[in-house]
Order: C-alpha cells, then structure tokens, then sequence
C-alpha cells in the first residue's frame, strides 16, 4: 500500500513540478509555475464548488425559499408593527439559515482543497530553497496566496461573463424559434 | 470604500499572506520541542532510532495516518454536514483527537515533553479550526456581498470578535495540554448534545410550534386583508438612527430597535474566545445571539455576523502562525477534499434516512464523545472508543 502511495505522489509530484522548468531561467520559471497552479487551483475547486452547488440545488432551494418565506413574514410583521410574531419568524428564518450555512460548508471545502493542496506540496518541494526576491525569509505560500486570490477573481468574472453570453443566446435562439402554433 | 467588498478580503489575506512570510522563521519551534523530548521506546518518547518513520507534524515515532482512512472520515464529516449540519464540525475533532490518535500521542508527552505534548495540541486545535472556521468564514462571504449588515454593529462585533480570537490564542497557545483540551471539548460537545436533545422534548418543540403557529396565523390573517396598507416608502429598510458608545439606535420597516453597542463587543469577544479556544467556527453561535439580544432581523444578521467571522477567523490563524503553531497543510487538504465528497454524496442519500432518527443517533453520540472527553479531560477515565 505504501508503494502504492509513494508512486502516486511521485506522478503527483512530477505533474505539479512541470511548469516551473517550462522556462530556462529559474525566476520565469518559479512564477510560471506557481500562476499555472493557482489557475488551476482556482478552475479545479471552482469546478468541485459547481458540482457539489448541482448536487446541493434542491435542497438548497428548499432552505433559501424557507428563509425567504421566513423572512419576508417578519417584515410584514414589522410592517404590522407586531413584534411577538417577527420574533417568531425571524426564529425560524434563524433556524433555516443554519441548515443553509452548513450546505454551503461543503462547497467552500470543494472550493479550497486544490489550493491547500498545492500549498502543501509547494512547502515540501521548496523547503530550505532560497525563493525569488524573499530568499530563504518565506515560504511559497507567499507568492501563491495572492496569485490564487486573482486567479479565483477571474475565474468567477470569466464564469459570470460566460453564463451572460450563454443567456443571450438563448434569449436570441427563442426569437428565431418561436414555439409552435397552439 | 467603494470596492469594499474586494478590498477588505483581500486586505485580510494580505495580512495572512505577512504572516506565512514569517512562517519559517517559527519551524524551529517544533525541532527545538523534539530535541529537548527524551528518547527512548516508551509512550511520551521519541525514537533512538533517526529512520524511524515519521507522522504527523514529521516527529520521529508519531501516529502516521493512513490517508485512505482520512479521507474516509472527512467524507463522514462531510456526509454530516450536508444532512445533519453544524455536527460535522464536532465529528472533524472527534476525527483528529481519537480516530487519528493524535490526541493520545500529545497526551503521553504531558510530563514527560510537557512543550512537545502543547505544540501538538494546539495543532490539532488549529487542524480542527481551519477545517470547519475556514469552511464557515469563506460561506459567510456571500453574505458579506449582499452587503445587508448593520455597519456600526458589525464593527463592535467584529472588533469584540477580533480581541476575543487573539486573546484566547494569545493565552492558551503554547500553555494548553492536550488533557485540558479534551475537556473543555468534551464539554462543548456535551451541552451542544443537550441543546439538540432539548430540541426533540416537548418544551422545545412547542416553542417552535407556538413560533410556526404565529407566523401562520399572521399569514392568513395578511392574506385576507384586501389590497393591505400601502407602507411609508421612507420607512421601508435600515435608518441608523443614534449610534454613541452606550446606544445604537435604527428603525427597521418604520420598527425602532435600539441596543448598547457593548453588548454585541462583549458578546464578539464570548463567542471567538470560545470558538478560537475550542478550534470551531463561531458563526452557528454569532447568529443566534444577534437575532435574541439585539433582536436584528435575520436578512441583516447573517450579513453582521459575517464580517465577524472572518476577523475571527483571520486573527486565529494569524496568533496561531505567529505562535509557531504547525500545520498539517497535505493533510487539511485532504480533508477537506474528503468533506467536499461527502458533501456531494450527502444529499444523494440523505432521502434513505429519518431526519429524526439522524438527529437522535447524534444526540447519543454527542453523549457518548461528550462524557467520554470530558471524564479523560479532567478525571483521567477513560471510555471505550474515546
């Protein structure tokens, strides 16, 4: 089992370290490296964040429409200047938003397990190894956090803008094929 | 301030990103801890033998944890968090402290390594609080976006939040022993075993029938009233009314709430303390409290509390780094893809299982862990399985 293991982290190991010897000088190379895997971080947790969001939908659905309803009541309350009843509503929106914040525990810890991944190696493959402009004073995590940051930044405007494109077409698509006759 | 929303997260990881830069300079801590631990073959020892294997923190003679194993236990926790809720995070400890057996590794250094025994304590505390508080901080940012918070509140609680965090790993990082943890964990998992049971009692479901009853009632009668009162535009969201040191006054829907600002920054510093002393997330207890003591509507509390949780957060791992604390990166790394899986799987399977008999398999677990911890913690009995 151990075997096992080990070569799965020497491939492991193999593919992360390639994009720091995409480039002859050891400085280009160091932040290629790092930037090729902060975007990949950010694309790869990204996209687990996706998958378990699908997979949470209903549910998550279910729990926002009850705090919506929830909350939408004790402003009518407040409205109605009853307070014994926007206590009572603004409880149980309480309790849904706890239900809700635990859902979305499991998308934040898809979101970042890339990223920690790679801190984690990052830190064991340049242990002791003088980096670029700190020397020996700082780890990797120095450089990676803040081209991670951007890099998640991006990924999510690149996300947003693709999802507009997407509705405009098919907005467009429904004025070229409008449905049948009834 | 206008970016704010970029701005201050970006600031905050800024300051993480200054911390890890002193990061190296602190590893010598736990070398220094291992040279002074004596050696030998016994509990509370550190092998002669300099190949012998190395787990957890890289000491010599540690636990070494199958990563299978991890996984499959952050997928557990993962499972509980997207059927059950805020468990998992009791169950992420219960993983690192007995699972693991990190916790009976830095018990046996207690008299023999005292320092040793102390730096692993606390990180299993840190592991514990950056698998859940970091899961917690980063949701609490969408709610932070939506930008529905009351400013001066979210100041006093967030300054509270930051002063409570700092002190309690200010005073227990380095000076904690795995026993005294355990304890007081035990402890926090046993009254949170209690307000679930009371939950599931008579009492505790009429109250939240007597709450369903009202809401409903109030409904009905909304729906029957014709057309409604049309409301004064003016009145219809937050209006800061006072805010000075002892009063904090805002009208909410034309309603006037008013409480003193010392309240949420006492209550800040209560809650992180806690939370950063026991390695949780603090938000499941901010909302509550805003919602019962300054009675804030929901839409702004979960916004408040947000900025809250993420100063706590961020000052935790801040004293923790600066404290010398060592992380286990690979290994929360794993985790939390394991929580990811179980978070995926979680709902997929939740519809083959009672809610309410779920809830009840975890008040008796909560028992169970919660006196098991907290008779090892304080009174040195121990359970089986704990």
């Amino acid at each position: 089992m151990n075997d096992f293991f080990l070569s799965a982290f020497l491939v492991i190991d193999a593919i992360l370290v390639a994009p720091f010897r995409w480039f002859a000088n050891a400085q280009a190379g160091f932040f290629c490296g790092l930037a090729v895997l902060a975007v990949t971080s950010a694309v790869l947790g990204r996209a687990c964040a996706a998958g378990v969001a699908r997979v949470h939908r209903a549910k998550r659905e279910r729990q926002d429409a009850e705090i919506k309803r929830h909350q939408d009541l004790s402003f009518s309350a407040l409205a109605a200047k009853d307070r014994a009843v926007y206590l009572a509503a603004n409880h149980l929106a309480q309790e849904a938003y706890g239900n809700s914040m635990a859902l979305a525990a499991g998308r934040a810890a898809a979101l970042i397990w890339p990223a920690l991944l790679v801190l984690a190696w990052a830190g064991w493959r340049f242990a002791g190894v003088p980096l670029p402009l700190v020397g020996e004073s700082a780890g990797p995590a120095v450089f990676f956090l803040p081209l991670y940051i951007a890099a998640l930044w991006g990924v999510s405007r690149l996300g947003r803008a693709w999802r507009a494109r997407r509705a405009a077409t098919a907005s467009s698509d429904a004025i070229h094929f409008p449905p049948g006759p009834k | 301030m206008k970016n704010w929303k970029w701005t201050l997260p970006v600031g905050l990881l800024a300051i993480v990103a200054i911390a890890l830069w002193f990061e190296p300079a602190f590893a010598d801590k736990l070398s220094d801890a291992i040279a002074k631990a004596p050696v030998g073959a016994e509990p509370g020892q550190i092998p002669a033998d300099p190949n012998a294997p190395k787990g957890f923190l890289g000491i010599p003679g540690s636990p070494v944890v199958n990563p299978i194993l991890a996984f499959c236990w952050a997928v557990w926790v993962g499972w509980i968090f997207s059927t059950v809720g805020a468990f998992g995070g009791v169950m992420a400890g219960v993983g690192h402290m007995s699972v693991f057996g990190f916790g009976n590794y830095a018990g046996s250094f207690k008299k023999t390594a005292p320092d040793l025994g102390k730096i692993v304590t606390d990180s299993i505390k840190a592991s514990n609080q950056f698998l859940v508080g970091l899961s917690a901080a980063i949701s609490s940012f969408n709610y932070l976006k939506m930008k529905r918070l009351v400013l001066p509140l979210a100041i006093t609680l967030g300054l509270g939040s930051l002063i409570g965090a700092w002190l309690a790993q200010e005073l227990s990082a380095g000076k904690l022993d795995f026993k005294s943890y355990q304890g007081y964990f035990g402890l926090f998992v046993l009254l949170l075993g209690a307000w679930l049971l009371y939950e599931t009692t008579p009492a505790g479901q009429a109250k939240k029938q007597t709450a369903k009853k009202a809401a409903q009632a109030f409904e009905a009668a909304a729906k029957k009233q014709a057309a409604g009162e049309s409301l004064d535009a003016a009145n219809v969201g937050l209006h800061i009314t006072q805010f000075t040191l002892s009063t904090c006054a805002f009208t909410f829907y034309g309603v006037p709430f008013r409480f003193n600002p010392l309240v949420p920054f006492l209550g800040g510093i209560v809650i992180s303390a806690v939370a950063a002393f026991l390695g949780v997330g603090g938000g499941f207890l901010l909302v509550p409290f805003l919602t019962s003591v300054t009675q804030l509507p929901m839409y702004l509390a979960a916004g408040t509390s947000a900025l809250a949780v993420l100063v706590s957060m961020v000052t935790s791992i801040i004293t923790l780094l600066s404290k010398g604390t060592p992380i286990e990166w690979h290994f929360i790394g794993l985790e939390m893809l394991g929580i990811a899986v179980g978070s995926f799987v979680g709902p997929m399977t939740s519809k083959y299982f009672s809610d309410v008999w779920l809830k009840r398999l975890f008040i008796v677990l909560s028992a169970y862990v919660g006196i098991g911890y907290l008779l090892a913690g304080f009174f040195n009995f121990k359970i089986p399985g704990v």
